[in-house]
């Protein structure tokens, strides 16, 4: 009995040693399970799993196709990001006799130099789980590479992963150099942190806040046989905001195929074109040549001489205008007279007065002015058509006579000269308009007695291409100061984050509509017979505009062989649909026979312009408003009344 | 238990599986579905990126420069740009509400080449 009684008890006790063995699992599964269990869930999945980065689409540039009226908008790209390749080989995972054998057959499909070959192989070698061995492959490759591989690592049992591709997008152009040097690009490795581009410059810069996207999260499961574009997003990537740009595709590569043609016909070292709608500010091409390649950027910038190209000419370097500068002058001499008028006083001049310019010395000078031939009398019409310099300096003369050089210097500011015109272009140059008083680094005045005669033609004032556009646009559009501008519109996921027509602008009316079509009509007799520059009269339409040579500044010193020959114009001239300025930088001093010295504007850049104005109205269905060539007359007229005065 | 009941049991139990059963082959369809979904996804992804390159690459082939090139060979040097007052836009659904004699006056402008 009593033996029963002490097993009973043992049996007890063991029972109950258990239960609390089992009680204790309990508390244990609780603790692990339910107290910490994402802590044990958090490891778990860290070895299980892994999280890896899903590339974006940066932004894109899109062309202005709304400018063709009655025509569908639809989008076309400049620049767009392409899905690319970038192969990698786990060096590790594959057997050293394979090496050499899976080597050289990826070497055969990716088709490369003898030199990388060498380096190619030696990543095979390599202690590394992870080595890149190629990038931005083509679609198909990868799929030759994959269909190759599949087969070979079963055959010979290596792991499949030991081979691996990561897409991601590479910046492409459709249309290769078109709108190079504005575009320009982005360097060929991103950010390894952030997964971000990182641009060269131009408007890859200046809208990288935009175009950047966000990276997206993708989750995988480890394991050499899981592949590495399976999982699952847990993150989707953002792409990047679309910019819309003022600039025409179309547009863009008349400019650039007529400026070429003119630059290697002038043996020049190169040129730009701007054109820019008046009436908005929008610029509709931005031309240069030498051309920019983005996707051999790196030459560029390897070569100092190609350096030179990379920059935005029209809106970066600034240049002494020359005799183009001869519109402003008359633009500020009807200011003057509107100015005279307001206070009751006598106008400044008539443009039909009959103005004598035999005198070339004006105060402060050493040296007297001079025209390209003796006029004994001109007025307005007849000076912007031979291009006196007497005349305008003389107008000038009569401005701070009376006004005063502040106030010349004032308008000359009103006209956007000497501050940014703020276009979205990086690096953009301000010009300069001398300061009475200031001196130059030299320690001579910037702004001295003869100061005001220069700047009347074009010297001693330093401008872009943009802001004398943009001045040129005021007198085409009936005295409007309009803000150039690169961008129509931002666009993310569908949702418009800026709209050029909506944001808000201060437009500036500088003249009255009457200058502004006076000078308009003196402007036309330029491009006729007995004018500076007859090869920029368009066919069928008419037109106005001003030609200019400038010498350019070498070590300090006016360069009599190197210079920027200039015309900007508008066409037609009754109702400028756009302003066109071409530059050409070092023209070969050569005569030629019926044109004059190769280095005039009115030689090598008008007819760049008579080029691109043509084919740009009739691509823009402008229909042709000087038929019968009713300007001719006009300019007839201006001819029989100069033979009377300056017989 | 009469076999009144008996019968009534039956069907209802039958009704209630039935619906259970369909409802289970309506989760799994769901399910199905929701597991070809990311799948659907990658393929939807990787034909934007198909479209994106083939665009990238009629852009190529349709560049400015190549259409400019077209238009001075002689099969294509009678298209010219019309002028914008040749041009009649039709607002959308407009077409559609012409009457037969309004359509025989109507003209219809081809677009010249390069004009997408």
């Amino acid at each position: 009995m009593k033996t029963d009684h002490t097993d009973r008890k043992r049996l007890a006790i063991i029972a109950i040693f258990l239960l609390s063995l089992y009680v204790l699992l309990i508390i244990q599964f609780y603790r692990i399970q339910i107290i910490q269990g994402t802590k044990w869930t958090q490891y778990a999945l860290a070895q299980h799993q892994t999280t890896l980065k899903e590339s974006f689409r940066r932004g894109s540039f899109y062309s202005n196709t709304s400018i063709k009226k009655g025509h569908p908008e639809e989008d076309q790209p400049f620049v767009l990001d392409i899905m690319k390749f970038h192969l990698f080989i786990d060096p590790e995972s594959i057997p050293k006799k394979h090496k050499a054998e899976a080597a050289k057959k990826i070497l055969q499909f990716l088709a490369i130099e003898n030199e990388n070959k060498e380096r190619i192989t030696k990543e095979f070698y390599r202690k590394s789980r992870s080595r890149k061995i190629s990038t931005w492959l083509e679609k198909s490759v990868k799929e030759q590479i994959q269909s190759w591989w599949k087969d070979y690592a079963k055959q010979n049992k290596i792991p499949s992963n030991a081979i691996f591709f990561q897409k991601d997008y590479q910046r492409s152009y459709p249309f290769k150099t078109l709108l190079g040097q504005v575009l320009q690009t982005v360097q060929e490795e991103k950010d390894q942190t952030t997964m971000q581009a990182i641009p060269i410059g131009g408007l890859e810069l200046s809208f990288n806040k935009y175009l950047k996207g966000k990276s997206g999260k993708r989750q995988i499961l480890r394991s050499p046989l899981n592949p590495i574009d399976s999982g699952k997003v847990i993150d989707p990537p953002v792409d990047g905001a679309d910019i819309y740009l003022t600039i025409n595709h179309y547009l863009q590569a008349i400019a650039e195929a007529e400026l070429k043609k003119g630059v290697i016909n002038a043996e020049a070292k190169g040129g730009w074109a701007i054109m820019l709608d008046p009436k908005n500010g929008h610029i509709l091409a931005l031309a240069q040549y030498p051309f920019f390649n983005p996707e051999k950027y790196k030459d560029y910038f390897n070569n100092p001489e190609m350096t030179e190209h990379v920059k935005i000419k029209s809106a970066c370097d600034v240049f002494e205008p020359g005799s183009i500068f001869k519109m402003i002058t008359a633009s500020i001499a009807f200011m003057a007279n509107e100015e005279l008028e307001r206070k009751g006083e006598d106008p400044l001049f008539s443009p039909d007065e009959k103005m004598r310019t035999t005198n070339g010395f004006f105060p402060g000078r050493v040296l007297p002015l001079k025209d390209g031939r003796l006029h004994k009398f001109l007025n307005l019409d007849m000076a912007m058509q031979k291009s006196s310099n007497i005349y305008f300096a003389e107008l000038v003369k009569r401005i701070t006579d009376r006004l005063g050089d502040n106030w010349y210097r004032e308008k000359l500011l009103q006209f956007g000269f000497g501050r940014k015109a703020n276009v979205q272009i990086p690096s953009e140059s301000f010009g300069l308009v001398p300061t009475p008083g200031k001196l130059h680094p030299n320690g001579k005045l910037e702004w001295s007695k003869p100061t005001p005669y220069s700047i009347a033609i074009g010297h001693n004032i330093l401008v872009t291409s943009l802001q004398m556009a943009r001045a040129a646009a005021a007198i085409a559009n009936g005295g409007y100061l309009i803000e150039p501008t690169i961008c129509r519109k931002i666009v993310q996921g569908g949702k418009v984050l800026y709209d050029h027509r909506k944001n808000k602008k201060i437009i500036y009316k500088i003249m009255s509509k009457n200058s502004t079509d006076r000078i308009l009509k003196s402007l036309r007799c330029v491009t006729k017979y007995r004018g500076t520059s007859p090869l920029a009269d368009l066919d069928g339409y008419s037109q106005g505009g001003k030609s200019g040579t400038s010498e350019k500044v070498i070590n300090g010193k006016y360069s009599k062989n190197q210079n920027i020959s200039s015309f900007l114009g508008f066409a037609p001239s009754y109702n400028p649909r756009f302003v066109l300025l071409i530059s050409i930088d070092e023209p070969k001093v050569k005569w030629i026979k019926g044109a004059g010295k190769n280095t005039l504007g009115g030689v090598c850049a008008a007819p760049i312009f008579k080029e691109v104005a043509q084919r740009a109205l009739a691509y823009l269905g402008v229909e042709p408003d000087d038929l019968a060539n009713e300007t001719k007359d006009e300019s007839q007229m201006l001819i029989n009344l100069y033979n009377d005065w300056n017989q | 238990m009469n076999i009144k009941s008996i019968i009534r049991m039956v069907l209802s139990l039958t009704v209630c599986m039935t619906s259970i059963f369909s409802y289970v082959f309506l989760q799994n369809a769901v399910t199905r579905l929701k597991i070809q979904i990311p799948k659907i996804e990658k393929q939807l992804l990787a034909i934007n990126d198909e479209i994106s390159h083939l665009q990238y690459e009629v852009d190529q082939f349709e560049s400015p420069d190549r259409l400019m090139d077209l238009a001075c060979h002689p099969d294509f040097s009678h298209l010219k740009h019309p002028y914008l007052k040749d041009i009649k836009t039709v607002p959308e659904g407009f077409a559609l509400t012409l009457k037969k004699e309004e359509k025989a006056n109507t003209k219809i402008v081809a677009l010249p080449i390069g004009k997408r």
